[in-house]
């Protein structure tokens, strides 16, 4: 996955649950779920504004992007 | 009427599906049972060929004196050649020939029963449902290609080993494009079950 979903750290940092946030952007928990643990395909930028605002962050803080590691076939 | 779920006409062809499930399996037996009689020596086991065939208009005048025709052509005509043998390599051989047959019968079905299964549970774009549907594709165009060497195959030993005066027996057969195009269709669909797929784990994983 290229994209690294940081919202485990955020919520430490916050100090709030997966449930209360979850509440809190009018998402469901199973949707947090698969965005926290790096499931999802897409994010909706109306979910990505109600997580920027309800963790006072910027989409940056979010989200992460992490080449894909080149393999190189024929080193050695 | 609704056309997915339970009360539906998905529902309704599920249990068609679901019947000529169990008829074709009680019918292959009673037909193998048939045959193997004659492998195992208890009757003459029962063949039944499909054949081709047409009359010599030397010896069948086919007039129409309301319409004034003098000699009418039969011709391409289709029919059964029924007959019991003992001949045990022939009987063999035609069991192999059902086995194939009722097998492809079976397995279609077996993949549609699947099919309408899901469509009765409202859940119709699984990956599953499009490799079902794409082996159902493949199967009934494998089958047309199989019918066509068969059939040529019956035609053969039908015009070697059997006569009938005024009748040439054993006609080649023609292959039925019509079914071809049903199994590309259906590949067609098979794709399109394959796409659907997609876009749904597309969006149950967008949040």
């Amino acid at each position: 996955m290229a994209i690294i979903v940081h919202l485990d750290r955020l919520l430490v940092d916050r100090k709030i649950t997966l449930t209360e946030v979850a509440d809190r952007v009018g998402n469901t928990l199973s949707n947090m779920s698969i965005l926290k643990t790096n499931k999802a395909r897409a994010i909706r930028f109306s979910t990505l504004a109600a997580l920027c605002k309800e963790l006072d962050c910027q989409p940056g803080d979010l989200l992460e992007y992490v080449p894909d590691p080149v393999i190189d076939a024929g080193s050695g | 009427m609704k056309m997915l779920g339970r009360a539906s006409i998905s529902w309704v062809v599920k249990l068609t599906l679901d019947i000529a499930w169990y008829a074709t399996l009680v019918l292959a037996v009673l037909v193998a049972v048939d045959v193997l009689g004659g492998v195992v020596g208890v009757s003459a086991g029962r063949l039944d060929l499909a054949v081709r065939f047409e009359l010599d208009p030397g010896s069948y005048r086919v007039t129409s004196e309301a319409y004034g025709v003098e000699q009418a052509l039969v011709t391409d005509a289709v029919g059964k050649l029924v007959f019991g043998s003992t001949n045990v390599s022939l009987l063999f051989l035609y069991f192999g020939v059902l086995l194939v047959w009722f097998g492809a019968a079976l397995a279609i079905i077996y993949e549609l029963r699947q099919v309408f299964r899901t469509l009765v549970d409202g859940e119709p774009f699984v990956r599953a449902n499009a490799v079902r549907i794409h082996l159902i594709g493949m199967v009934i165009i494998l089958m047309e290609i199989v019918r066509l060497v068969i059939l040529t195959l019956f035609s053969v030993f039908v015009r070697d080993n059997f006569s009938v005066e005024g009748v040439t027996l054993g006609l080649a057969p023609r292959p039925d494009l019509g079914v071809i195009l049903v199994g590309l269709v259906v590949l067609v669909i098979a794709s399109v079950f394959r796409q659907g797929t997609e876009l749904r784990e597309e969006q149950e994983l967008t949040v």
